[in-house]
């Protein structure tokens, strides 16, 4: 008997602090947020409304400076002007074909590995996944112009095998093809899919790994063929991921520059066009405008996924 | 697997009139009747199964039991499908379904963890099995809601799975299984995470629907009292093998090893000396706790009762019982007294802790066990 229960703390300003904390849990939980929301504010959500405030400011083309005007003709201009309105569609239709294309490719590895792989096999494709990743993307994008070049390998491959013809045949095809692999649309998603395609394997493989293994046991015990169970359970149980990582797909298609720039026919990008505008031309407004698509798409794209109920097993 | 049940029924057969002995071999050619023909199951090097066989008859409330490990949801997995034995073959209503995947199995299954689909509401989990089998929307809903009000959850329909209660998430479970009627309803511990009183209200339930619908049900638990309950006969597994087949009634009574005996309600199995004090004529004897009066030293003791002495360790008041542990030359044998058998002033009697007593028992209340 007589030993002590409880063992303070000497006193002192520490014991003083943790008496505080352990009163005020909140003051806590809030000294743990602030640097963080400090960081997110000033950062993050001051510089897209600064963003959202300069796409109304108006540019004068005579002296080619900017007024504080505020006007709604830099948004409308995103709608009117003929050569912006073919800028969005050229950008848009390629990132949704890219990140189909990152879908359909991403799909069946992401199920492989988180419903097949195991141990060693799992781990060595996490790292052929993610490897490419960490390679420089200025790199990666060179190296692609020299695969698809006229004395490239892949030209030289299909020469080989006697299908240059057939290349022929399909850079003919308007909108897909282009004088030269490297110089055509088909060359063009072919590099965005190359480079996106991790970001879409990670969070797909990642929501078909928590589907729990015993619904799919109850679709089997219920009647339901592979087919059916993978349309009813695990294609609806994936969405979240499927949505989440075309939305990486999308808005990486939607801000690159470099990528258009190095391959694929001639005509701007989103991200080449606002190079252009904030850089050489000076107009910043319009270059703000541009820059609120990608927001308001992806915006869109995630309140129809929610409105579709791709969140409601999360 | 055969020199166990030739055992078991030695066992039996020196307890028991021949008129007595339950679980008669069942028809196996019914719909809803199983067959395990020499079913051997390994997962690499490990055995879970070692040639198993038995049969379950048509319309069978029929229990698995068993300690974890023991090999139990195996079985059920083999019924449903979702594992292939390594040998031997499972054969359904006369069917050699070996080799049929799930989905082609005429067997629907209750999950542990209810497994119910959460991007469905609980009329589209209900529905859907019938949805899959190609069921017309209209006639699929009326049945999906039938089964839904026979489990007692009409109202509910519209909810998703998350925004039930425990309870009513095995009842959405139950509904969805049976709304298929399937021949055998496999039943993986549905019970477990319920509380106490939900737990002997779904008992009741279970039991009231099984004598409904006649469906076969293959009940697998870890949980002695509720397979007795319940069932028909019980399979008491160990280690991948059936350690006893009986009735409740019989595997109380009789039981087959010394791991029936002390699984299966609570007993006291004495062993060497002890067993042969009292006259054993096999390794083993088992004495249930109720069978077992605790007397002074001074009072007679009937002459049809063998008599141990030793000292009274422990008395428990339990209400309805008294729980005594005695001490007996270091093995503490439990016995209990029904508090009502002591009628008025009876409870002066009971001996004070830590003093000699006599305890015994009618010798043909013991059970003498060979393993």
């Amino acid at each position: 008997m007589g030993t002590a229960v409880l063992v303070a703390p000497p006193a002192g300003p520490l014991r003083a602090a943790s008496d505080l904390a352990y009163r005020r849990p909140r003051l806590v939980l809030w000294m743990l947020l602030a640097p963080p929301l400090l960081w997110f504010l000033a950062f993050y959500l001051l510089p897209l409304l600064a963003l959202l405030g300069q796409s109304l400011l108006t540019f004068d083309e005579f002296s080619m400076t900017v007024r504080n005007v505020y006007t709604l003709a830099n948004l409308q201009a995103l709608f009117t002007d003929a050569s912006l309105v073919d800028i969005l569609e050229r950008t848009l239709c390629t990132a949704l074909v890219v990140t189909a294309a990152c879908g359909l490719l991403g799909f069946p590895l992401a199920y492989y590995m988180a419903r097949y792989a195991s141990g060693r096999a799992k781990a060595w494709m996490y790292v052929a996944v993610m490897v490419p990743m960490w390679a420089s993307y200025i790199v990666k994008a060179y190296s692609w112009t020299v695969i698809l070049a006229k004395q490239g390998i892949i030209v030289w491959m299909l020469g080989a095998l006697g299908l240059g013809d057939a290349l022929d045949a399909v850079l003919a095809i308007p909108g897909v093809g282009g004088n030269t692999l490297s110089t055509s649309h088909l060359g063009r998603v072919l590099v965005f899919t190359y480079m996106w395609l991790p970001f879409m394997i990670l969070p797909v493989q990642a929501s078909i790994e928590r589907i729990p293994r015993n619904l799919l046991l109850a679709s089997d015990d219920l009647g339901a063929t592979p087919g059916q169970t993978f349309r009813n359970v695990i294609l609806p149980l994936s969405v979240p991921g499927i949505a989440a990582g075309s939305i990486f797909t999308f808005c990486l298609t939607f801000g690159d520059y470099i990528v258009p720039t190095l391959v694929g026919p001639s005509g701007d990008f989103i991200g080449t066009a606002v190079y252009k505008y904030q850089g050489a031309i000076g107009n910043i407004p319009q270059a703000a405008a541009l820059t609120l698509v990608p927001i308001a798409v992806v915006a869109t794209w995630l309140w129809l996924a929610k409105r579709l109920g791709a969140f409601d097993a999360l | 697997m055969p020199s166990t049940r030739t055992a078991a029924h030695e066992t039996r057969a020196g307890n028991l009139p021949a008129g007595a002995l339950a679980g008669t071999p069942p028809d196996a050619g019914g719909a809803g009747a199983i067959r395990f023909a020499a079913v051997s199951q390994s997962y690499g090097d490990n055995r879970v199964i070692d040639s198993l066989s038995f049969d379950i008859a048509a319309g069978e409330f029929f229990s698995i039991l068993g300690p974890s490990g023991s090999g139990k949801t195996t079985c059920l997995r083999l019924i449903a499908g979702f594992e292939r034995p390594t040998a031997g073959s499972v054969i359904l209503g006369g069917v050699d379904v070996t080799d049929v995947p799930p989905y082609a199995r005429d067997v629907n299954t209750v999950f542990q963890d209810y497994a119910l689909f959460p991007h469905l509401t609980v009329l589209g989990n209900v529905e859907y099995g019938l949805r899959m089998k190609g069921v017309a929307p209209a006639q699929r809903r009326a049945r999906a809601r039938e089964a839904l009000e026979m489990v007692e959850l009409g109202e509910l329909h519209e909810r998703a799975p998350a925004q039930l209660s425990g309870g009513q998430r095995q009842r959405v479970a139950l509904a969805r299984a049976l709304v298929n009627r399937p021949s055998v309803l496999l039943l993986d511990e549905p019970l477990g995470a319920l509380d106490l009183r939900l737990r002997e209200q779904m008992q009741v339930e279970l039991k009231k629907l099984h004598r409904q619908l006649g469906v076969t049900f293959v009940y697998v638990t870890h949980d002695q009292g509720e397979a007795m309950s319940m069932s028909d006969r019980i399979a008491v597994l160990l280690g991948g093998r059936i350690d006893q087949l009986a009735t409740p009634r019989e595997l109380y009574l009789n039981p087959a090893t010394a791991f029936v005996a002390e699984f299966v309600g609570t007993s006291n199995v004495l062993r060497g000396a002890l067993a042969a004090a009292v006259g054993a004529v096999a390794p083993m004897v088992s004495v249930r706790p109720e069978n077992i009066v605790v007397r002074a030293l001074h009072e007679p003791v009937p002459a049809s009762h063998v008599a141990l002495r030793g000292i009274l360790a422990d008395v428990q008041f339990h209400g309805a019982s008294n729980r005594y542990k005695i001490n007996v030359d270091g093995s503490v044998i439990t016995a209990v007294a029904n508090n009502a058998a002591f009628g008025e002033g009876g409870a002066a009697e009971t001996p004070s802790v830590g003093t000699p007593v006599r305890i015994s028992w009618a010798s043909s209340s013991m059970v003498f066990l060979a393993r």
